[in-house]
Parts: C-alpha cells; structure tokens; sequence
C-alpha cells in the first residue's frame, strides 16, 4: 500500500511543476495567483490512513525532493511538510473521520503550510511581498483551488487504501 | 531523561538543522552537488517527456471521431505555429545583436511565486556557465545560477533574493542615466531602478538596457521600459519603476547568452583570490 501511496504522491508532485503551469490563471494574465500543492493534499490524506513514523518518513522525503528540485534552498519544505503531516495526523486521530472533518483538516493543512512556508521565505530573505498581498492575492485563490483539487486526490487514496487494505487481508488469512 | 525533554529536544535540534541547511545551501552556487544535480537531471528528463504530448491532450479531448480529429490537427497546427513564430522570433533577435546564444526549453519551474527559479534543458555540457544572462524574444529574463551537467537552473529577474544588482541604463536621448536594478515590486509588476540621480528627468516609455559597465551582462539588452518615477525615502535619490518587457509568466523557449568578453572577466575575477593566496605564502 505504501508504494502505491508514494507513486501516486509522485506523479502529482511532476504534475506541479510542469503541465499544470499552462492551467493556472496567472499564465493568463490573471492578478490572482494560484500556487498548486497537490503533495501537501497527498500527504493530508494520507495521514489518515498510515501510521505516524511512516507518515514523517513520507512527507520528509517529499519536501526534501521539493527543497532540492523547487526550492531555493534545502531545509524549508523538508521542515515544513512533516509538520504539516504531524498536525495532520494528530487532527484526523482526535476526531471520527466524516467527509467534513477530512476536509476541515485538508483546509487547515494547505493554510498553515502556505503560512509556514511564507514566513521561513520571509525570514530567509527569499521574498519581500507584503503579509497582506501574499495572503489576498497568492494563500486564499490557493487554498480554495487546493482544496477543490485535494478532494479527488483523498477519494483516490481511500480508493487505494481500500483496495490495498483487503487484498492484503485476503493475503494474510487465505494465502499465507 | 522525560519524554517531553526528548521531543523537545528533538525539535530544537530540527529547527537548527533546518537553519544550517539554509544557509549553507542559499543562494548561487555554481554547481550542484552530485545527488542533487541527478534528481534535478532526472525530474527534468521525466517532465521533458510529458511535455509534449499533454498538452495535445487537454487541446483535443479524448473522443476519437473526426470532429476530434480535426481539432487535435487544428492544436497541433496552432502549437507548431506558435513553436515557428518563437524560433523565428529568436532569430530576428540573433540578426539584430550578434551574440552567440544556447537556445534551450524550459523543462519546469518552480510552483510557487515566492521564489521564481526555472530549469532548461541545457547543462554544462552545451557549454552552460554560472553566471550566464538568459534572454527571450521580448528581453532580459534572469541569469543561470546553479549548473548540472544536462540542466541549469535560472533565477529570474522577478526574485529578490537576487544577489547583487544589475547595473542598467535609462535611454534619455542622447544621454544615458545610471541606476542599479535591485528588486521587484509584485503589486505594480514593475522591477524597481534605484540610485538614480535626482537631476536625471526619466520620461514614461523610455527604454532600459543593462549597461556595458555590468560585470555580468553584455550591454544593451532590453529590459523594459520606464513606467513612474519616484523620490526614495532619504529624498537623495529617484527610484524609477520599470515594466519589464518579457513576460515572466508564459515562456516555452529561452536563450542563454555566451559573451566572450564577460566570461573572461569572471575567469579572471575567480582566479583571483587563489593568486593572492599563493603570493602571501
């Protein structure tokens, strides 16, 4: 499961910085700017599924390759995503997991992480753009996208889930 | 020791790695180290393979009738059209300066708009240096900072983060003014021209090229055009707000310029400290 877990998280961590470009208003010309976090979607769902050192693993992994392929330099996302997944995890094991709680926590992950990651930007000297401006104009469009495409992606974990989840049941009882 | 103390601990120790890491890895580096140059070469080489073929998908649909046919004909038509259009373009620009230029594509870019860094298909072995200005059609687009042997990685003129600034000149006439790009403001859109002096009178539309004075960059590459003019805060000198003229949202095709004279000055200017060293010694 954890494999078909991780291919998956690839494939939409490829989509973020190529293809998905050409979609976005802001190569439009549009003023609102909408930053895709398809792995941060990925990794909220995932949380709910897989136990907590395999969650850090996971997410650490990710946000390093992202520090080094994105990034401007290798520490922010490798810190950030982990965190992110910890609030996660934590979130999604206090509560029963509806569809709402699932989303609220998928809405909390995308913001803090936007939040987190600004303010290491800010703190670094990478970017100089104002709290309020990058807040308007770049977290909300973001966070609202995020989550419209981060429900398909947690339907496609739990379909995964699911699936992986009783195959290997069968396997365990039946054919071992 | 309690359990608390270790978690604690253990954050404290994350949040130093964390800094250390940053600022060992910040900044313009040259080159890569040997894992991170493979998984840049890597995810670059994957994304270069779906490059083409999605966006035929998204052009056409996925019903295969005539109508379909006709419209994925009809994209391709349009995206070899826009492909000739842009080559062509790069060609007028060779005629008009004569550089010796690396064309090259961009293979991906980074996701967010924080940071601005991009990666083309041309590395050190196309004969790619650190350093290098990357132009398009339209104007000055930003410098190569880090190499790979089959990727480089570009910084656009749009980060702050951008090292030092770039000496550029205002076009005023028969005079040129003097200023120094160093920032860029996201609300306006413009690139912000500082230490101009107070006694220049800048006029809106007048053109600005990167100076000949600049250790990096050739002279007299556009970069755009004069939009407003401004006294800064100590009222001693002008900052002079300039639309850029390429566009640092859609790009397909970039070039890399190779100036021979600036090369050998960066040559220079790196063998210099060792020299130094072996003297005092």
């Amino acid at each position: 499961m954890k494999k078909y877990f991780v291919a998956f998280l690839s494939l939409l961590f490829l989509l973020e910085g190529s293809q998905l470009q050409w979609l976005l208003p802001q190569s439009w010309g549009s003023p609102f700017v909408i930053v895709p976090q398809l792995v941060v979607s990925g990794i909220v769902a995932i949380s709910f599924y897989l136990p907590r050192r395999y969650v850090l693993l996971i997410s650490f992994v990710f946000g390093l390759l992202h520090d080094i392929v994105y990034g401007p330099a290798i520490g922010i996302q490798s810190f950030t995503l982990p965190l992110v997944a910890y609030g996660a995890y934590l979130l999604s094991g206090t509560f029963s997991l509806y569809q709402w709680i699932a989303g609220m926590t998928l809405l909390l992950g995308q913001l803090s992480c936007f939040l987190v990651t600004y303010g290491w930007y800010r703190l670094f000297g990478f970017t100089d753009v104002s709290f309020s401006y990058a807040f308007w104009i770049h977290m909300v469009p973001s966070v609202m996208f995020n989550l419209l495409v981060g429900y398909p992606i947690y339907r496609l974990i739990r379909w995964i889930y699911q699936k992986k989840r009783t195959r290997s049941v069968i396997f365990d009882t039946i054919l071992r | 020791m309690r359990r608390s103390t270790i978690r604690f601990l253990v954050v404290v120790t994350l949040v130093v790695a964390l800094f250390l890491t940053v600022s060992v890895t910040r900044g313009a580096r040259g080159t890569l180290s040997a894992p991170e140059s493979w998984l840049i070469t890597g995810v670059g080489w994957i994304q270069s393979l779906f490059h083409l073929p999605v966006q035929s998908i998204f052009a056409a649909g996925n019903k295969p009738d005539e109508e379909t046919a006709m419209m994925e004909l009809q994209a391709k038509v349009n995206q070899l059209q826009k492909e000739n259009n842009e080559l062509k373009q790069l060609l007028n620009y060779k005629k008009e300066h004569p550089m010796d230029t690396i064309a090259a594509r961009v293979v991906y870019r980074s996701p967010d708009r924080w940071n601005n860094r991009i990666v083309i298909n041309r590395g050190s072995i196309d004969g790619v240096k650190p350093k290098m200005p990357v132009v398009t059609a339209r104007g000055l687009l930003g410098r190569v900072v880090n190499v790979t042997k089959y990727m480089s990685e570009i910084q656009l003129l749009t980060n702050s983060d951008g090292g030092p600034g770039i000496a550029a000149v205002i076009q005023n006439g028969s005079e040129e003014i003097l200023g120094i790009i160093e920032g860029y403001d996201m609300e306006k859109k413009c690139l912000l021209l500082n230490k101009v002096p107070v006694t220049a009178q800048p006029k809106k539309g007048q053109f600005v090229v990167t100076s000949q004075l600049s250790d990096i960059y050739p002279g007299g590459i556009l970069i755009g055009t004069v939009d407003q003019v401004k006294l800064n805060e100590g009222q001693v000198e002008q900052v002079v707000y300039v639309k850029p003229s390429a566009s640092f949202e859609r790009f397909d095709f970039v070039m890399v310029v190779k100036d021979p004279e600036k090369l050998q000055l960066n040559q220079l200017s790196e063998q210099k400290p060792s020299g130094k060293g072996g003297e005092k010694r």
